[in-house]
């Protein structure tokens, strides 16, 4: 979600001298981003809450010596992710074995919707839902997406959040994960992949729907 | 050439431009000529950018857990502008044992906090050379040039203990802050440090210039322009007020040397009226300390 706030160049110094009013920017510009971060690192709300707690906490100790190599956010989002990655560590150290595993399957689209010489048998069905009753499936699909991405496993959740629900670049995202580019690529594109799959499926239900009640009526 | 189902797998790499040139020349060449790939790759992207219109989490940090952070935030920046180390304020709670956590702030904190308020909280006086710009100025070099030495002035202040505090309230940090103070265009220097000093005192009477000193002189953070943070750290008069059991917190503000000599005017107005009537609100106390 995209958030207005003054840029770098101008917030930071304000920080470095005690500004009060651009803590609170900061604060209540991102809290909320770090919190849905958070989230994808700890088991429950609790936890996230108590781990952006941390991470401001982290930021006002740290502010007087962050020399801005990087973005404040990417640091903030830094100390975020540590903070998280020690209390998810702690926390799944519970968990079964069998959760520890990640069962993900490597190709974007089902492979049964190709052909054997790899053309397309079941080409993408066309999201006709975007332009009609646009308002209502808006916000339908957006909880679709809302849900896949909670289904997705940790790591791809992540990536995808940052990327694409924070719009951090992509070098960022590496340097707050601790994860090459390669890497980051791959997660991403799994994430995306599956979330594309999901409204998909959404939009040809709708669709399914529509046509039938368009029978009925006739 | 590259199949649908290749099409589909390279996808992000083809969006993040990491594909090698020639492999990105064909990626192109097939999207050219496949009307599947492209809605595929085009839906890959509208979901990207689906993804940015998710709402943030609703509450991103609940009032309280927000208002420690802030207290964290007020006394560090104090504490760190006053040249001290973090840990020596925002520490553990009185006399408790040291914190394995090297986060000491992250325990349940709040602030609490009192302003000086009534007619007699608050008491200064208007340098010569000043008049009719009020009362509760510092100065240090006076227009006046029947002074060229300097008008000192100092600031006598009460506050009372915020309710929340008790005997046994584990004090974390204490900052007097002064937040609507002006310079009327009439920059100070070199006057010296700005001391926030604990003396005790009924009625404000002249006698006061001389009062004997409870705790030491707190150093404060003075900024240069109007708006810039002052602020006191007055942990150990506050400590000691609440161990003497004493329901406010007095004050003597003043600077080390009331002139510098340099010529020019030094001014500090904290009180904007025209008359020596004193206006509640302009001195602060926030206390941080441990949750209940």
């Amino acid at each position: 979600m995209a958030t207005l706030l003054s840029p770098d160049h101008e917030i930071l110094p304000r920080l470095k001298a005690g500004d009060e009013g651009a803590f609170v920017e900061l604060l209540d510009a991102w809290s909320p981003s770090l919190r849905r971060l958070a989230r994808n690192f700890v088991k429950t709300e609790a936890l996230a809450e108590e781990v952006v707690q941390e991470t401001w906490m982290g930021v006002i100790k740290g502010i007087s010596r962050f020399e801005g190599r990087s973005s404040l956010k990417t640091w903030v989002f830094t100390i975020l992710a540590n903070r998280a990655r020690t209390r998810g560590t702690r926390e799944s150290r519970s968990l079964p074995l069998s959760a520890l595993g990640d069962p993900e399957r490597s190709g974007a689209v089902d492979p049964d919707r190709f052909l054997a010489n790899g053309a397309w048998g079941e080409p993408p069905f066309v999201w006709r839902a975007q332009s009609a009753e646009s308002v209502v499936r808006a916000r339908e699909s957006l909880s679709v997406l809302e849900k896949a991405l909670a289904a997705l496993p940790d790591r791809q959740r992540r990536v995808v959040v940052l990327r694409d629900v924070e719009g951090v670049d992509a070098v960022d995202v590496c340097n707050v994960l601790e994860i090459s580019e390669s890497n980051q690529r791959v997660l991403l594109h799994r994430g995306r992949s599956k979330l594309r799959a999901a409204l998909e499926k959404h939009y040809q239900g709708a669709d399914d729907e529509s046509e039938r009640s368009r029978a009925v009526a006739h | 050439m590259l199949s649908c189902k290749d099409m589909t797998d390279l996808a992000t790499e083809y969006t993040e431009g990491a594909l090698p040139r020639w492999r990105s020349l064909s990626y192109r060449m097939h999207l050219a000529m496949c009307g599947h790939c492209r809605r595929y790759v085009a839906q890959l992207r509208r979901t990207a950018e689906a993804l940015r219109q998710l709402a943030p989490h609703p509450s991103g940090l609940d009032p309280d857990t927000r208002e420690s952070v802030m207290a964290a935030f007020r006394s560090s920046s104090a504490v760190l502008l006053l040249g001290l180390g973090v840990a020596s304020l925002s520490g553990c709670p009185l006399g408790g044992a040291s914190n394995d956590d090297d986060d000491e702030m992250g325990g349940d904190v709040e602030t609490v906090s009192s302003e000086n308020v009534g007619d007699e909280s608050l008491e200064g006086h208007t340098p010569r050379g000043f008049q009719g710009q009020g009362t509760g100025l510092f100065t240090g070099d006076n227009i006046n040039p029947n002074f060229p030495d300097g008008d000192g002035v100092q600031i006598f202040t009460t506050l009372e203990m915020p309710a929340e505090i008790d005997a046994d309230t584990a004090v974390h940090s204490a900052i007097l802050r002064l937040p609507d103070y002006s310079t009327n265009g009439s920059p100070f220097a070199d006057l010296g440090d700005l001391n926030a000093q604990e003396i005790v005192f009924d009625a404000f009477s002249s006698a006061l210039w001389d009062a004997e000193v409870v705790a030491d002189g707190a150093d404060c953070v003075l900024g240069s322009e109007d708006g810039d943070l002052l602020a006191c750290d007055v942990t150990t008069a506050v400590r000691n007020s609440i161990e003497v059991g004493r329901d406010s917190v007095q004050f003597r503000i003043r600077f080390d040397d009331a002139g510098d000599s340099d010529g020019s005017a030094d001014l500090l107005v904290l009180n904007p009226s025209d008359s020596n009537e004193v206006i509640p609100g302009l001195v602060e106390l926030d206390v941080v300390i441990s949750a209940e």
